[in-house]
């Protein structure tokens, strides 16, 4: 089982092209800021909005092609969906709730409770089977959704955004939760999040879109190791820089220069390039360093996010930056918002790969 | 604090008033229908022979029933038209929309002696079916009922997340299935309130009903006006007290119907309400 999918479609001004493959088996994450699309491509794979163009495929089975005059309705595709909010029937109790898609897919009654009950166990409800909705918790009422979709034994799982809706307290208790039931599914699957921790701890491989648009693929490691645009950069906390790059030297539209090493393989060829810093490699002097250091940049301290056992200090300049450093070295620079200083980075700490 | 106390009780004291304002003619009526004179407006001592006359009295108890019949026939149609114009109304708005409502809010604003006399008139030119039994009556009724029943269904259905009906689909739910079981059951609040307000606004109707009613054929409403220029006897207050009971019983069934199908108190208040 596997997906393949083109979703075209115009909403107004806003214009959404993405495509991209699920293979068997795999969790992917398609992960982006609000407003890019991510909810889109999903409802267009459940089959809830029609796309105008490209194709969806799952196995050899098109379920969407416009220009072949191809749709299949969202009722007879074989797609189980977790909304965000869930989309409990308020009306029928949990055990109903999970049985429904059973009942409609022509199950008879006692079969489909019996089956339904056995969801409900699985997913550690067995007790709250008789519940109306309103009578459920937010993390249980979203293992009712999970049973409900996967009761059906869809080949495809579509979860939406599926821990914004709870909070900040219950989250990281019921993404773990999530985490061991996706696991227990053995289809494709694929969730909507605009958290990179959701994102990461779920899915296998992370699908960036941003502005309708596909703009990285990857695991968690290659996506933190080369991040592709500033909001992924900004995601994983690293430092991104643009420009173009002749003999390994980054020249950004600022005009700043970055000396990088060449890329982990091959020299970086060339051309449009982008370079990330760890804020970790970068290191902040009271005076000019006169080293081996090739990038030494004067900066001048923005704001300091004090954490437990670091500092983040959001530095402008030629470039940019954000450095991390520890509480220590904060105290000993007794850097404050308007210090100045310079900031050094080694070239061999840079990663510069091409832009596309 | 003092202040606060005083305001506090004065508005306690203000809200019994009220209370005894509305209720004391009801409560008056009750009591009259234990009275032993044969009229409700001396009160002699205390008999329950009036509650055994009014079985006996068959002009009275006729009208019961064409009341009932009625009230059951119009109530019937008015769900079915009213629901689906509702469901209408807020899930395929457009430019009729407007239209439509402009006629349901004329519906319920015409003066009910405007309604009658247009619908006699009508009625007389149509003839036949139209002038004899209980069809003319019934006809007037299902106007205005299935207007409120309209509006109330559309509130509820305009409140509900049609995004369900796609949760349904995802379900592999056919919209037909879709429809029977997501939204019907969740807009049937307010289409129970809707039919029991239709029920008791056809009980009550005195105006228009008596405009197109055939000869020979009485509600109990208008079999009760036209005794208020004679005598009115306690036999009438006893069926009154009859109607009111089974109005109070009727709205507990639903509200524990409610309950069951899964409703607060404050949603079934706002259902009976229209909201």
């Amino acid at each position: 089982m596997s997906l393949a999918a083109h979703v075209s479609l115009s909403l107004g001004t806003f214009d959404l092209d993405v495509q991209f493959s699920v293979e068997p088996g795999e969790v992917v994450a398609l992960l982006g800021p609000n407003g890019a699309g991510k909810s889109t491509v999903l409802r267009a794979l459940a089959g809830l909005s029609p796309i105008d163009g490209g194709r969806i495929i799952i196995d050899d089975t098109v379920l969407d092609d416009p220009a072949a005059d191809v749709f299949v309705n969202a009722d007879a595709r074989l797609i189980g969906v977790v909304f965000q909010d869930y989309l409990l029937f308020a009306h029928l109790s949990a055990l109903e709730n999970v049985a429904f898609g059973l009942r409609a897919r022509g199950m008879p009654r006692a079969r489909a409770r019996t089956i339904a009950t056995e969801w409900l166990g699985r997913m550690g409800l067995r007790d709250h089977a008789d519940h109306r909705p309103a009578q459920l918790s937010g993390g249980q009422a979203q293992r009712v959704a999970l049973a409900r979709a996967l009761a059906t034994q869809p080949r495809l799982l579509l979860l939406d955004e599926p821990l914004a809706a709870l909070d900040a307290g219950t989250r990281a208790e019921v993404r773990s939760d999530l985490r061991r039931h996706l696991a227990t599914f053995a289809g494709m699957r694929i969730l909507v999040t605009h958290d990179p921790i959701d994102a990461f701890a779920l899915a296998d491989r992370v699908i960036v879109i941003e502005g309708g648009r596909v703009s990285q693929t990857g695991s968690l490691a290659e996506v933190t190791a080369q991040p592709r645009s500033r909001y992924v950069a900004d995601l994983v906390g690293v430092n991104l820089l643009s420009g173009n790059i002749i003999h390994g030297v980054l020249t950004t539209a600022a005009g700043a220069q970055i000396v990088s090493s060449y890329g982990v393989d091959a020299p970086t060829p060339d051309g449009s390039a982008l370079v990330s810093i760890r804020p970790q490699s970068i290191v902040l002097h009271p005076e000019q360093p006169l080293g081996s250091t090739r990038n030494v940049w004067p900066v001048t301290v923005i704001d300091i996010d004090q954490y437990a056992d670091r500092v983040r200090v959001r530095l402008d300049g030629p470039v940019p930056l954000v450095a991390e450093i520890t509480p220590g070295a904060l105290a000993a620079l007794s850097l404050q918002p308007g210090s100045h200083v310079w900031a050094a980075v080694k070239a061999s700490e840079t990663t510069a790969y091409p832009s596309y | 604090m003092k202040r606060y106390f005083t305001v506090s009780s004065a508005l306690g004291v203000w809200t019994g008033a009220v209370i005894v304002f509305l209720f004391t003619p009801i409560a008056f009526l009750v009591a009259m229908s234990f009275n032993d004179y044969k009229s409700i407006f001396k009160w002699t001592h205390f008999s329950t022979r009036w509650w055994g006359h009014m079985m006996q009295n068959t002009s009275l108890t006729s009208s019961v029933r064409v009341s009932l019949e009625v009230a059951f026939v119009s109530t019937a149609l008015a769900l079915i038209l009213g629901t689906f114009a509702g469901l209408a109304l807020a899930k395929r708005p457009g430019k009729w929309t407007a239209g439509f409502v402009g006629i349901i809010l004329l519906i319920l604003v015409t003066p009910e002696i405007v309604d009658g006399a247009g619908q006699l008139s009508w009625f007389v030119l149509l003839g036949g079916p139209f002038r004899t039994g209980l069809t003319p009556i019934v006809l007037v009724h299902t106007v205005f009922s299935s207007a409120v029943v309209t509006l109330i269904v559309r509130a509820r259905v305009a409140g509900l997340d049609e995004r369900l009906e796609e949760a349904a689909a995802d379900l592999f739910a056919t919209p037909r299935r879709a429809f029977f079981e997501v939204t019907l059951p969740l807009v049937m609040p307010a289409v129970l309130a809707g039919g029991m307000l239709a029920f008791t606004l056809s009980l009550d109707n005195v105006v228009s009903t008596s405009f197109v009613s055939p000869a020979g054929v009485t509600t109990f409403p208008n079999y009760v006006f036209g005794l208020s220029g004679g005598i009115i006897r306690p036999e009438v207050a006893a069926m009154a007290t009859l109607f009111i009971a089974s109005t109070l019983a009727a709205v507990g069934l639903v509200a524990l119907a409610l309950r069951r199908g899964g409703q607060s108190g404050t949603e079934i208040a706002a259902t009976f309400t229209g909201n």
